[in-house]
């Protein structure tokens, strides 16, 4: 059962109850929430994800709640649960959704630790992932979003996810969420994708997310190798450059970027030092959409 | 500060450390301290002898130059003792003569 077969009703019934069972990827997720706006948006984004039934192990609980204090009355807020524990101040309520997915992005980085896992959005094609590591600012969900909205498949906006036994990538395809010009950028490139609210006011400034086409979801459990490292980094004005590199500052970079490197201690270094292995391994300078896709759309096609 | 030059010290093997090398670049995790150290080639072959049997600066520099066919002179003794002194530093390579 997918989440858009379930009845609205039954939908809010359940998060204000128990909680619904959702499978992202590798991970169960069970969701709970007590704010009505947040199920519609849930069931947008969601809608093609599978639900899991119960009886089942959750990787992590979620629960979204309206704080008890008493500005409640004047500033409605959402409070973040996971698995029991508060790990941020609450939010404004209309800002449930960005919360509820930076949240979970954040319970991911904290407990994933089976995996090695990167800053990264991860597209793959031709049975081969792009990995697209980098820190915020560097464009890296705007490309991410391009890719896919021109036949990439989505395998994550936030994580490379890499399996230590055989380096393989894992998919988490997840709601993309585009920040500031961002937003426009991705609406006039792609006008057909899917985005939802925008979200002003966040600690990211103005946030919207575009909807994971239905194939990625569907194609969640279809892991792939890794084929190419490709660093982006978006300057306006910028000309197009893709710049190879070699392994050791591939290496550096990469380590670098990664969430758990060091926690994982030698399982990290060789991970790391088989992902730069296997990797055609690039720098991209672009300021321009279109021929960055070009690039690698051709960089894959060689 | 150098290296002592008559000092024997030697580096933990294989089974502590775990080589990645590309050309004469070469990346380096150490169980011991879960540290990763990028090295150079000439530093990564000092310590490469170390592992295989502890030496001082003067036996490292000797065997280097007799590997390459080179002049052991002062300038490259200093060199060598530099980079002993490195990897002392971080802890990559301890002294063998208590």
């Amino acid at each position: 059962m997918i989440l858009a077969e379930l009845p609205d009703d039954d939908l809010s019934q359940r998060l204000s109850g128990t909680g619904i069972l959702v499978q992202t990827g590798p991970f169960i997720v069970r969701i709970r929430s007590g704010i009505d706006d947040f199920a519609p948006l849930l069931k947008r984004f969601y809608a093609h994800f599978p639900m899991v039934a119960e009886p089942a192990i959750a990787d992590f609980h979620i629960h979204l709640k309206q704080p008890r204090s008493i500005r409640r009355w004047w500033h409605p807020q959402a409070l973040f649960m996971l698995d029991g524990q508060s790990p941020f101040l609450p939010y404004p309520r209309s800002h449930t959704f960005p919360l509820f997915e930076w949240g979970l992005n954040w319970g991911i980085a904290m407990q994933a630790h089976q995996y090695l896992m990167l800053h990264s959005a991860a597209v793959e094609r031709a049975g081969k992932v792009m990995l697209l590591p980098a820190w915020p600012g560097c464009g890296k969900s705007t490309l991410c979003a391009a890719l896919v909205s021109r036949g990439w498949r989505l395998f994550s906006d936030e994580f490379g996810l890499v399996r230590i036994d055989d380096g393989q990538l894992v998919p988490l395809p997840r709601p993309t969420p585009l920040k500031n010009k961002s937003i426009d950028v991705i609406r006039d490139f792609a006008p057909n994708v899917e985005i939802g609210p925008a979200f002003h006011g966040t600690r990211k400034g103005t946030v919207a997310h575009v909807r994971t086409p239905d194939a990625s979801v569907a194609q969640a459990h279809v892991l792939a190798p890794p084929g190419w490292l490709v660093f982006p980094r978006y300057r306006a004005g910028a000309p197009l450059r893709l710049k190879p590199i070699e392994m050791p500052q591939a290496f550096l970079k990469l380590a670098n970027n990664s969430f758990n490197y060091k926690l994982l201690g030698l399982q990290g270094f060789q991970a790391v030092t088989r992902l730069v292995r296997h990797c055609d391994r690039y720098i991209l300078s672009y300021s321009n959409l279109d021929e960055a896709i070009d690039r690698l759309n051709q960089l894959a096609e060689a | 500060m150098h290296a002592d030059m008559d000092m024997r010290w030697m580096a933990p093997g294989n089974a502590v450390l775990y080589w990645e090398s590309w050309g004469e670049q070469h990346a380096l995790f150490d169980l011991r301290s879960a540290e990763t150290h990028l090295l150079t080639d000439p530093t990564a072959r000092v310590l490469q002898q170390l592992a295989k049997c502890p030496a001082t600066v003067r036996d490292v520099a000797e065997y280097l130059c007799m590997a390459s066919d080179q002049v052991c002179d002062e300038r490259f003794l200093e060199y060598i003792a530099r980079l002993f002194l490195q990897l002392k530093n971080v802890g990559l390579i301890e002294k063998a003569d208590t």
